[in-house]
């Protein structure tokens, strides 16, 4: 069974049609790159899937596990193991990092019926990952992506993801705004997250990223469609050639 | 810098038309009502550490004498009354006839005579003023000064400045206030200040309008001023004010802005130097009633013998403020066991969806930093003095005009040699 | 409306836990106010002669002064003359001396309310003095404080029983003459707790007092006094609630902590009286003095406040940092929903040598509430290297809610230090939605952030009270965020 199933959905924002009509599978153990030009949908397509208010759907449907995905709280996507790596983190003051992490992590594991960690346990498992991800341990006693810079909000993440482990993993423009040892980071971050069950939707404008994270399969969104599929070498030619030549047909 | 390069250029302003002094005397007598210090009004703490009866003066009245001149680093651009197509500088009596729709429509506009005493006695009792209009589109690419000067056995003054900028024009203007008598040492014994000064400078911002406005203070022992800038935002206008008290025996300067306009910004950043025995006060009002308006201020004072330096700050945000963001600051440093520091920084918000952020510091210099500094072998007398002017460069290093920076700068170092002495 | 706000309405309306009436036989005055009346609450409490005269010259003093209004808070007039100064539960005796002779009915609402004083139910290590209306119906524990030396009973008993001890303290950190509530308070108070705690004692209990409001039509005046003595230490809590009506209470009490050289209270507040209905209707009107002063050299006092409660709340807990190297506190959390308003702060008046404070405000306006900080830190001229750090924060939920802040600050001497720092925020629906994709609910949620946000002072309760607080606030905020 597919992780992921969409069936010509179609997403307006404010009332403007944004995706017109997106079809795409992502089986378990695959990794999907979504790229496209800026404006093509490609944030849109992650943030309704996760459940973000302000998009509607106004057709189409997508499957989440075999089952239908749209008319559940965030909170259930969630806890069902969809899991959605925010382009622009957010700052939540007054809120200590570890203690929102722990929250979440419990949260999860009260949905799967697995015990919930106390502070003493779950400080034992952060501790480990914090160190896989370079990150400074005093971030979690600050607030939730307060003060953070970029790379550390993005490498909060991953870590997150790491916490959280989903079935599948949305990363939104995760690479944006790292620099070169960051965006290692990172990619090792999500590499050792790889595995069969796990299946993967990395939203990216380049192809920086993928060069670490090579992709199972490459999707280019234009204008709110998917205009041309292929494995990880399309990447590499957009990278060459850019987007231009696929818009022309696009126009016809 | 400028002290010997001032010369009188209105000894006194040209009396207008008829018409201008029977608007003159409507005005005085609109005022008077709300000028009177037995009035009810309501009890405002904002001069708990001043005392108001000091300025509660009407008569005794000579005029200040106006310097006026454009670009004031080249002494040979300034001229008395300047009416070009850019811009229009004039005596409040001569805009009258000139530009009577602008007068009589903004002046009184900003500072209402209802919420302020000290309006409604300036208001009851000025001659003339100062009047500067920049049309609407037009940017003046040089610096306007004003200085409002005393003449010679002035008791009491009332000074008065109209500042118009039509929608997206662009000026920056360098108000000095020069109440000395040209006495360089203060009286001997402790005489009360003999002189009382209470000014008024309206703003008003056209949309998209841009004003950079420096206010220089300079007083002498015999002399207490009462100062007020009043401005009034329109959209996406942007008002930033850079005020430096340099020296003034008894100072108080109020700051009333109102932010009208959505997208209208404000920048208030004042130092203080209080030397020995000072009184400055520095009030500032600032009300948001518009969306995604934003406000930052910094004052700073550094405190010296025997000194008291107050601050009060109102932020009020209205409930149609959404998304507007304000952040002020307050710093006062002081350098003596016997200087005193009050700091009143409040806030009103009545919405939700708003950055507000308020910080004030009183105190010595950091023990750590200057023990950090003398363990480098820095000595005590020389670490003091890096980190008090540090904690002024904070003020000047933002300053956008470098020819007023370079001033204040070498006008800060004398002042401050002085007091890291006693 | 967004996500967050319908969260906010849900919380907002919560019912009020403790708003049940206690159907019980009581004796109380009718109403108004006359020396007569304070002649014979005096006569009732069997006061010795310098209280009453203590008393009369309070009334004399309140009936020259007016009412202050500089808050932020607007309500009809107070008519003084229609308010009950006494009630009690009818007893056969003056005084309950145990348990048994307790009208059961009473012991039942202390159960209700999750306070029970049978000492084998009770809370472990805690002894409670339980307060009904204008008289003291229990005090627990007593025989185990006794033979640590301290006094822990009514204040209408300690004027009989330690005439002396109350005759050289009460008075002497809020004097009569303080102001409007504290004069009317000191003509009027009925009950409150004593504290003595003797010298090198640390106390082996936690004190408690829990404050109910019962009868209608009638307002609480209750007087505490706290004494510890040198090199004495305790720690205390109060909490209070009121039954549910259209009609607003008054309540005005007045607190004094004295600490000699070397001694420290902890003095925590859980204030929970009636808020009102949803459109601001009844509620108490809470208005307190409370005033602690740090005598003796190297004494600590530090205030904790959760205030949830009462429609109005006026309540300014200082401290006077009069001995050298004494430390100040104060830890609050106001919440202030529908229409409350709370106008809520501290002074923290430092007069000796490297005295120390320390404030941390939090304060949640949701709805159509209205919430203020208002301080005061003065660091006086002869306070030499004084130290103050303020720290005042509001979250603000929903469109309609109010948050101010005012403090002032005054330095007089160039050595001291003061630093004031102020934030205000919200909850937004972007917070929202990031928690949610990360598996909590709205309501988890808003929780976590709404705590996150007091965390710091709830981690200064005695732990059994952190939890309740923490309940507390999220009852009282349950469906409540913007």
């Amino acid at each position: 069974m597919n992780l992921l199933e969409l069936r010509n959905l179609h997403v307006a924002i404010e009332g403007k049609m944004v995706l017109r009509g997106i079809n795409l599978d992502v089986p378990p153990g695959e990794v999907h790159a979504v790229m496209g030009p800026n404006g093509s949908g490609k944030s849109t397509l992650v943030q309704t899937l996760a459940g973000a208010e302000p998009y509607q759907v106004t057709d189409g449907q997508a499957l989440f596990l075999g089952k239908d995905l749209l008319s559940r709280a965030p909170e259930e996507r969630a806890r069902q193991g969809l899991f959605l790596a925010f382009q622009y983190p957010v700052e939540i003051s007054g809120l200590s990092n570890a203690y929102f992490l722990r929250a979440s992590v419990n949260a999860l594991n009260r949905a799967r019926g697995e015990p919930e960690l106390d502070a003493v346990d779950f400080l034992g498992v952060l501790r480990s990952e914090l160190l896989a991800m370079e990150m400074k341990p005093e971030l979690l006693e600050r607030f939730v992506n307060h003060g953070f810079s970029g790379g550390e909000k993005k490498r909060n993440e991953i870590l997150q993801m790491k916490l959280l482990k989903p079935r599948l993993a949305l990363l939104d423009e995760t690479d944006s705004g790292l620099d070169i040892d960051a965006l290692k980071v990172v990619a090792r971050g999500i590499n050792a997250m790889r595995d069969r069950e796990r299946g993967f939707l990395v939203v990216t404008h380049y192809q920086r990223l993928l060069d670490y994270v090579v992709p199972d399969r490459v999707h280019v969104l234009v204008n709110g469609r998917i205009v041309q599929s292929g494995d990880a070498d399309l990447a590499r030619l957009l990278e060459k050639r850019g987007y231009d030549w696929l818009l022309e047909p696009q126009r016809a | 810098m400028m002290e010997n390069r001032l010369e009188p250029v209105l000894t006194s302003f040209e009396p207008g038309q008829t018409n201008w002094r029977t608007w003159l005397e409507h005005t005085h007598h609109a005022a008077r009502p709300w000028s009177s210090s037995d009035r009810p009004l309501i009890r405002d703490e904002s001069w708990k550490y001043t005392r108001k009866s000091a300025f509660n003066i009407t008569d005794g009245i000579t005029l200040p004498t106006p310097v006026i001149r454009t670009a004031f680093d080249h002494r040979t651009n300034w001229q008395p009354l300047k009416r070009t197509r850019q811009w229009s500088l004039m005596s409040l009596a001569c805009a009258y006839s000139e530009h009577a729709d602008l007068v009589t429509t903004f002046f009184g506009k900003m500072a209402g005579l209802q919420t302020r005493q000290l309006t409604a006695l300036n208001t009851g009792a000025f001659r003339d003023g100062i009047f500067l209009y920049i049309p609407p589109g037009r940017c003046l690419s040089e610096p306007i000064e004003l200085t409002l000067m005393l003449s010679p056995g002035t008791t009491a003054a009332f000074p008065r400045v109209l500042i118009l900028l039509g929608a997206g024009a662009n000026a920056h203007v360098m108000e000095r206030h020069v109440w000395t008598d040209g006495l360089s040492q203060p009286p001997s014994g402790v005489n009360p200040p003999s002189r009382m000064i209470n000014s008024i400078t309206e703003i008003h911002l056209g949309e998209q309008a841009a004003l950079t406005h420096y206010l220089e203070q300079t007083g002498d022992p015999s002399t207490r001023a009462v100062s007020l800038t009043a401005a009034h935002l329109s959209t996406d206008s942007t008002y930033q004010s850079f005020q430096y008290d340099g020296c003034g025996f008894l100072l108080r300067h109020e700051h009333d802005i109102m932010l009208k306009g959505r997208g209208s910004r404000v920048q208030l950043d004042v130092l203080s130097l209080l030397s020995k025995g000072e009184h400055h006060d520095h009030q500032t009002r600032l009300v948001h009633a518009a969306p995604a308006t934003q406000s930052t201020q910094r004052i700073r004072s550094v405190v010296g013998a025997r000194a008291t330096s107050i601050y009060g700050g109102h932020i009020r945000i209205s409930p149609e403020a959404k998304g507007s963001e304000a952040a002020q600051n307050n710093h006062h440093l002081l350098l003596d066991s016997s200087a005193r520091a009050m700091s009143r920084p409040e806030l009103e918000i009545g919405v939700d969806d708003v950055r507000c952020t308020h910080g004030a510091t009183s105190g010595e210099l950091n023990q750590d930093t200057l023990f950090y500094l003398r363990s480098r072998g820095i000595d005590q007398r020389q670490a003091r003095h890096i980190l008090i002017t540090g904690f002024t460069e904070e003020f000047l290093a933002g300053i956008p005009s470098e020819t007023i920076r370079a001033h204040w700068r070498s006008n800060v170092d004398g002042i401050l040699a002085k007091l890291e002495e006693s | 409306m967004s996500t967050s706000n319908r969260q906010i309405e849900s919380l907002l309306h919560q019912p009020y836990a403790a708003g049940f009436v206690t159907d019980i036989e009581q004796e109380t005055f009718p109403p108004g106010l006359d020396e007569n009346v304070i002649k014979q609450i005096s006569r009732m409490k069997n006061e010795p002669d310098f209280m009453l005269e203590w008393r009369l010259a309070a009334f004399r003093h309140w009936l020259k002064i007016r009412e202050p209004h500089w808050s932020i808070a607007h309500y009809e007039p107070i008519d003084y003359q229609a308010i009950s100064y006494y009630s009690s539960p009818k007893s056969r005796k003056s005084g309950p001396t145990s348990l048994e002779e307790i009208d059961p009915k009473l012991l039942e609402t202390y159960e209700k309310l999750g306070i029970p004083l049978h000492e084998r139910a009770a809370l472990a290590g805690v002894a409670v003095d339980a307060v009904f209306d204008s008289v003291s119906v229990a005090t627990t524990f007593r025989e185990t404080l006794a033979r640590a030396g301290v006094i822990f009973c009514p204040i209408s008993e300690a004027i009989q029983n330690y005439p002396d001890l109350v005759r050289t303290h009460l008075g002497t950190v809020v004097p009569p003459t303080d102001n409007f509530f504290a004069s009317l308070n000191s003509a009027v108070f009925t009950d409150g707790s004593f504290v003595y705690i003797p010298k090198g004692v640390r106390c082996p209990l936690e004190l408690s007092t829990y404050f109910r409001i019962n009868a209608a039509k009638t307002g609480q005046f209750e007087r505490t006094l706290i004494i510890a003595d040198e090199g004495a230490s305790v720690s205390y809590l109060e909490g209070c609630t009121a039954p549910m009506r259209d009609e607003n209470q008054l309540h005005a009490a007045v607190v004094e902590l004295i600490a000699l050289e070397d001694a420290e209270i902890r003095y925590a507040t859980v204030q929970n009286w009636y808020p009102g209905d949803e459109s601001g209707v009844g509620g108490i009107y809470n208005f307190v003095t409370k005033r602690g002063e740090c005598r003796g050299a190297h004494s600590h006092i530090s205030w904790v406040q959760v205030e949830t409660g009462s429609s109005i709340t006026w309540k300014y807990p200082s401290c006077i940092l009069r001995g050298d190297e004494s430390v100040g506190e104060f830890y609050s959390v106001a919440v202030a929903r529908n229409f409350q308003q709370a106008d809520t702060g501290t002074k923290m008046i430092h007069l000796g040598r490297g005295t120390k404070s320390t404030i941390l405000s939090k304060g949640i306006s949701a709805g159509h509430g209205k919430n203020a900080y208002r301080g005061l830190v003065h660091l006086g001229r002869n306070a030499r290297d004084a130290r103050n750090y303020t720290q005042c924060d509001s979250l603000i939920l929903g469109p309609d809610a109010e948050a101010d802040t005012f403090p002032m600050i005054e330095v007089e001497n160039g050595s001291a230090r003061a630093e004031h720092e102020a934030t205000t925020s919200k909850i937004s629906d972007d917070q929202i939605f990031y928690c949610r994709q990360r598996g909590l609910s709205e309501e988890d949620a808003v929780g976590l952030i709404v705590n996150g946000f007091c965390r710091e002072v709830f981690l200064k309760l005695p732990m059994e009270f952190a939890v309740e607080a923490q309940k507390l606030l999220s009852v009282s905020l349950e469906g409540a965020v913007g």
